[in-house]
């Protein structure tokens, strides 16, 4: 039980007096007596407060008072003060009597004057706020120029509303001035006033309660139509009855006897209701119910009600108990008997008086409250606690408050409410650490050895004894408030200890065994009563998260029945009897036996000792959970661990500016900054992810593919133990190259497919498909992995290296190349090929290196099979080919390499010398070695062009090979049939002349060669006839030559005659323009500026030009001229 | 199981930016579309309510996600209780394709789904109405990865021109109406995954 207030007597009374309202200001305290005398008390606060001692009894007067008698005055007013209030801006000090409200001086206590117009006045209200309104009510004889200047100014406005028969009297001040007043007639008479905003009072009836808004006159009943909305039916329906002659004097709800009560919560913006048997909340911003929040139940009916920050205060009927509330959760905190109480002053210092004594009600510091209640495991109430103060009342307040709400999950989770728990914990954003701590090794990863390697046949018997006995040990009988979930887990524990069934039943009847004591002076405190105990857990899916409770509950309600009814024997199954620590005589094992078997190998044999926890409570370890209870919570800390892990991926991303604090603050619905989960991130996330990864191992194996791919911070060695121990290859590969461990990837690929023992690793395959995915950054890795399955089978190389990926195309090529080159020529060549002809690679080195390889190629094939065998005629023609279509490679370096006998190379070489612009040694390779005529014309008709002096004269020196062949081309190695003798240059039958060949070529090709050139070449003794066709060919193209030419003489004069016409029609169109000529436009003289004529002949300036067009209209056609 | 009950079906759309999830959405649910485009923020959800999948009467909520890092939620997981998943990619944007086994991860690791292999998935290829030219990604390429993540049912849509619209969302409502039968099913009996776990170690050991 809470000690919110501890009373501290302030003021006893002889006998003869009698206290009829009391009235506190911040240091004052006004005591009205029955006889019409007023005390005036100076309170000591310092004194006050420093009395927490409990055990004083109000009536202990030995005692020095706190309260300093100031003034007694005896004739205060004539009758008996039924009500006393002050305005403390306006200096008035407010006093009921004799059916008139009296105003009195707060400081002097001079009378001031009687409110004529409040005759039959009951009861009273005061309200005193700042305010920027105008005020309500400027009675036509105020002065009109105060209006406008006080509007809208912020002010301080203090009212007064009497209760007069059917009649409102409200009353207006300004500071210390009373501005105004007005009535406002009311369908019946008000029993209680409560201010509900400041311009706004509720009036309780006998059974109802309307709302007046003061500026606008308006009286509205509270309920909708008449009829009574939910919960209020009660209030409405409890007609109230007399409860007593007690006459209270509140601010927030001054009464008269037999009334419904309100309090006014102005942190929540509500109201509180009461009447005799229930209460609502009344919304003072929307004038409606707020049916989300459920009644306080009141066990004895108030009297009084009243609210003191931030707490709601109650006195029971029969005045002898002052209750405390918490307004969020209805839990009564704190109950403080009295000799029966009679007046009540609430707010800021409460005090309640009886008919002779008064107490002040010292609130202890919202820190020490706290500390109590979490001592007491009050946890739900210190969060609701922690939750409605303000920060500047506990230091470090949203820390604490996440402290607590850790506990409470801590607890939660003990109590096997693991979805809630983790919900909790997802709420305040607790550290990994600590969530983990609560599971065993094998999810939380601490302490992870070598051992969890290890096959489990020494594996300690889960001492599943302890799990349930000690685990709910751990909440005591301060844990007593059930939330409604929680009966099942309640009933177990009730028969496993029977002494605790009855300290929470006994909860209920201290409350009643405490009202016998409460004739007795000293306040004694009473037991908790759990009337409502609000569920502090803010669950994100309020469906899901109740299915999932309810599901929890069935599951444990399942698990736990043998054990719980072992006595009645009623069940069958009874190898889950784990509860009693009897291991079943039964052979087989339930699964979740096993599974704690497995969960619990791998940690020491020895239970970690329990830690303390939660007040001396024992807290046994996580070990002790069975398996299938461990299967949930490992189900449920899947919640915790996903949030965590989004809300850390999101910090990240803030710390490294990957999003804007803009837009993080747009997405994030939870409070959430830097330090919820510290500074180091990077390891937050390491453990977060770890955990998850264990979990999903556990329970759900096909989610670890997805983990392991997408961007994760799982610990690499962990990750790699757990992998391995599950088989997990792939996963362990993926998580690798996700990673970017490829040398690790590929050494455990390697190893797989080397040991041969999971048939799915075999070959290498796998190793190639990752290869395949690297790129040039890893170059060395894939040379090192490459070598051996492309050693297998050279189509591995052509995967990695041809593949027509954006990774094979980033592979550096002359590595490549080098790479490749010792291992396979063939595989090179394939490699040259693939980049030369499929990629369009120019760089010469490539091109030169394909052909050397093609060149080597048909040198060993040469070597052996025949030269026609298709595999030395392939590479040949590659080669050709080659060297035909690339215009890359340096021929010089590839004639070097080419053997000079080898008749394979003849054409390949006589395409070097035409790159080399060396066409007569080509030619001379056509004529001499190959003998080939037809080819040879075929090379001068693709070299031939008459505009480039080098191919011009390609056929005269074809023609020069057949009539004058070299004498060298016997002995110069080319292979030519050898003309053996030396030539002459005047000897005209030189040896192997070859007539024919050159014949042919004249009559073909004559007109490629001159007439002349060609003649001188030709033997002397040559028949004319045979020259027939070279010399018709040659007329021919002569002929054409001057035919055409005269076409194009022709052509030309007529050109010439007409452009010597157009001359001289231009030189007709002249205008003259002299010095005193004006351009039209401007009227200024031309001179020797720019203008345009016109074809009309007008001359203007050419800046004139658009103003003449714009003036003559579109005929005039700009003609320009430069002068 | 009473086929009279009002069953709620949750579907979760994520895709990268741009590649139009919330215009599919709204084609779907309100039939309009509109060219402008207009980043989500955060998360959002519709609600087409009397959605007949043979003869029962369901509700969907359509939740919508932003496809940009910077607007993801932060928020309670919403991808938790989802009945079905669809994978929204542009066919003329290859990387949006290249995206879609992210998504795909992601999604199993929020919602951690009881069994991962039947949960269902629907691929959806939106913005055919653009010129065949720009197309980007085969029909053949998106059947090939749908094909190879478990038989992803995979349609090509337009929510500009409102093609296959209603077609791929009644799929998306069977299947996702088969899972949460399922679930509901599977919930009755405690997890069945310890068996996963035998398995599991018997493989490696």
């Amino acid at each position: 039980m809470l000690r919110a207030f501890a009373p501290v007597p302030v003021v006893e009374l002889s006998s003869k007096e009698r206290i009829q309202a009391i009235y506190s200001t911040n240091d004052r305290l006004f005591v009205g007596l029955a006889s019409g005398a007023l005390k005036v008390y100076e309170i000591d606060d310092s004194q006050a407060l420093s009395d927490p001692d409990p055990s004083s009894a109000p009536s202990d007067t030995s005692k020095r008072s706190p309260a300093k008698l100031l003034t007694t005055i005896d004739k205060f007013i004539k009758g008996s003060i039924e009500q006393l209030l002050g305005l403390e801006e306006a200096r008035v000090l407010i006093v009921l009597s004799g059916g008139y409200v009296h105003l009195y001086d707060l400081d002097t206590l001079a009378y001031q004057e009687r409110l004529h117009r409040t005759k039959g006045a009951v009861v009273f209200a005061t309200s005193s706020e700042l305010e920027f309104k105008t005020p309500f009510a400027l009675p036509p004889n105020t002065a009109p120029e105060k209006r406008p200047s006080v509007a809208d100014v912020q002010r301080s406005v203090s009212r007064l509303v009497v209760a007069a028969k059917k009649k409102l009297h409200c009353y207006e001040w300004q500071g210390a001035e009373l501005i105004g007043s007005k009535e406002i007639t009311v369908p019946e008479r008000p029993r209680s006033l409560t201010f509900i905003k400041p311009d706004r009072i509720l009036c309780g009836l006998v059974v109802e309660y309307f709302v007046v808004d003061i500026p606008a006159s308006q009286v509205s009943p509270i309920f909708a139509a008449g009829r009574p909305v939910g919960a209020i039916d009660g209030v409405l329906a409890g007609v109230a009855a007399n409860i007593g002659s007690i006459t209270s004097s509140s601010s927030a709800s001054s009464r008269k006897q037999g009334c419904a009560l309100a309090a006014r919560l102005p942190e929540d913006e509500s109201v509180v209701l009461v009447n005799e048997f229930s209460s609502a909340f009344f919304s003072s911003e929307t004038g409606s119910f707020m049916k989300s929040k459920r009644q306080i139940k009141f066990k004895d009916v108030p009297s009084m009600l009243g609210y003191s920050y931030p707490f709601v205060l109650s006195v029971t009927a029969n005045g002898k108990k002052l209750e405390v509330r918490n307004p969020k959760t209805y839990t009564l905190l704190q109950s403080i008997n009295f000799p029966t109480l009679q007046h009540f002053n609430d707010g800021k210092n409460p005090f309640v008086a009886s008919s002779r004594q008064i107490w002040k009600l010292s609130r202890r510091s919202f820190e020490e409250q706290i500390e109590e209640l979490i001592g007491q495991n009050q946890l739900d109430e210190a969060i609701a606690l922690i939750e409605n103060v303000d920060d500047v009342f506990v230091s470090d307040r949203s820390s604490k408050l996440r402290e607590l709400k850790m506990r409470r999950a801590e607890i939660l989770f003990s109590k096997l409410k693991f979805s809630q728990s983790m919900t909790l914990f997802s709420e305040v954003s607790a550290p990994p650490e600590r969530v983990l701590k609560l599971y065993p090794e094998a999810i939380s990863g601490v302490a992870e050895s070598s051992e969890a390697m290890k096959n489990g046949t020494d594996i300690p018997t889960p001492e599943e004894t302890s799990a349930e006995t000690n685990g709910e040990k751990s909440h005591g009988p301060a844990e007593v408030p059930p939330t409604s979930e929680a009966t099942e887990a309640e009933k177990v524990d009730d028969e496993e200890r029977p002494d605790e069934v009855e300290a929470s039943t006994d909860a209920p009847t201290d409350a009643s065994t405490s009202k016998a004591d409460a004739n007795s002076v000293s306040p004694s405190q009473t037991h908790d009563i759990p009337t409502i105990t609000a569920d502090t857990v803010s669950l994100a899916d309020s469906t899901n998260a109740e299915a999932q409770k309810k599901k929890d509950l069935e599951i444990f309600d399942r698990f736990l029945r043998p054990t719980t009814s072992n006595s009645s024997s009623s069940k069958v199954d009874n190898r889950n009897a784990v509860g009693q620590g009897s291991r079943p005589a039964a052979d087989t094992l339930s699964l979740s036996d096993s599974l704690a078997n497995f969960l619990s190998f791998g940690k020491s044999s020895t239970m970690r000792t329990a830690r303390s926890e939660l007040g001396n409570a024992e807290y046994t370890g996580p070990d002790s959970m069975d398996g299938k209870a461990l299967m949930k919570a490992v189900r449920c800390l899947l919640i915790y661990l996903i949030d965590a892990r989004r809300k850390i991926a999101r910090l990240t991303s803030l710390q490294s500016g990957t999003i804007t604090e803009e837009d993080f603050d747009r997405t994030a619905s939870a409070k959430l900054n830097l330090a919820s989960y510290g500074s180091d991130l990077e390891k937050e996330a390491c453990i977060v992810d770890t955990a998850l990864l264990r979990c999903y191992i556990i329970i759900n194996p096909q989610l670890v593919g997805p983990l392991v791919r997408l961007p994760n911070h799982c610990d690499k060695n962990a990750v790699r133990q757990q992998l391995l121990m599950y088989g997990k290859y792939s996963e362990l590969v993926d998580f690798y190259f996700n990673k970017k461990l490829h040398g690790d990837a590929l050494a455990l690929l390697k190893q797989l497919s080397d040991s041969k023992k999971v048939s799915e690793f075999n070959g290498p395959e796998h190793i190639v498909r990752y290869l395949q995915k690297l790129g040039q950054e890893h170059l060395d890795l894939i040379f090192e992995y490459a070598k051996e399955p492309v050693n297998i089978n050279e189509e591995y190389g052509v995967e990695i290296f041809m593949a027509n990926t954006p990774e094979a195309e980033s592979l550096s090529r002359k590595r490549v190349e080098q790479f490749l080159l010792p291992i396979s020529r063939k595989l090179t060549m394939k490699y040259l090929e693939h980049i030369v002809f499929g990629l369009n690679d120019l760089s010469p080195d490539f091109h030169n290196d394909l052909a050397l390889t093609y060149l080597e190629d048909v040198k060993t094939n040469a070597q052996l099979y025949s030269s026609d065998d298709e595999m030395v005629q392939r590479p040949v023609r590659k080669l050709l080919r080659l060297l035909r279509e690339s215009s890359q490679y340096r021929p010089e370096k590839i004639l070097a390499a080419m053997p000079r006998d080898s008749s394979l190379f003849m054409e390949s070489k006589a395409v070097l010398f035409s790159r080399l612009g060396e066409h007569k040694r080509a030619l001379e390779i056509f004529v001499f070695s190959m003998k080939d005529s037809q080819k040879a014309q075929e090379y001068c008709m693709n070299v031939y062009d008459s505009d480039v002096p080098n191919s011009k004269s390609v056929f005269y020196t074809l023609l020069e090979l057949y009539l004058r062949p070299p004498a060298k081309a016997a002995t110069n190695g080319y292979g030519a049939t050898a003309p053996s003798l030396p030539t002459l240059r005047d000897n005209f039958d030189y040896p192997g002349m070859n007539l024919e060949a050159a014949l042919e070529l004249l009559s073909q090709h004559g007109s490629r060669l001159s007439a002349v050139d060609a003649l001188e070449l030709l033997p002397p003794d040559i028949k004319l006839t045979s020259l027939g066709q070279f010399f018709e060919s040659h007329l021919r193209e002569t002929n054409t030559t001057i035919n055409r030419d005269r076409i194009s003489a022709a052509l030309l004069k007529a050109e010439l005659v007409r452009t010597q016409q157009l001359l001289v029609k231009l030189k007709s169109k002249n205008v003259i323009i002299s010095d005193t000529k004006l351009c039209p436009v401007c009227l200024k003289r031309l001179g020797s500026s720019v203008i345009s004529v016109f074809p009309n002949r007008t001359v203007v300036h050419y800046g004139c030009a658009k103003a003449y067009k714009e003036s003559s209209g579109p005929r005039a056609q700009t003609v320009e001229k430069d002068e | 199981m009473s086929s009279r009950k009002k069953t709620m079906l949750k579907v979760i759309i994520l895709g990268d930016s741009g590649v139009g999830k919330t215009s599919l959405m709204q084609q779907y649910v309100s039939k309009k579309f509109s060219n402008q485009y207009k980043a989500t923020i955060g998360a959002d959800f519709l609600t087409k309510q009397d959605v007949r999948v043979d003869d029962r009467n369901v509700t969907m909520q359509l939740w919508d996600t932003a496809g940009q890092e910077r607007f993801q939620s932060l928020g309670v997981a919403f991808y938790r209780g989802a009945d079905c998943c669809v994978l929204v990619y542009d066919v003329n944007n290859a990387k949006s394709f290249e995206a879609l086994d992210s998504w795909r991860d992601e999604f199993l690791i929020q919602a951690s789904p009881r069994d991962p292999e039947s949960f269902p998935f629907v691929v959806l290829g939106n913005k055919i109405d653009v010129e065949e030219s720009k197309r980007a990604v085969s029909q053949k390429r998106a059947l090939a990865f749908c094909q190879a993540k478990g038989n992803i049912p995979y349609f090509e849509t337009s929510a500009k021109e409102a093609i296959n619209v209603d077609q791929a969302f009644e799929v998306i409502a069977r299947n996702a109406l088969a899972q949460e039968e399922s679930e509901e099913y599977s919930s009755d009996f405690s997890d069945p995954i310890n068996i996963h776990l035998d398995n599991d170690r018997g493989g490696c050991c």
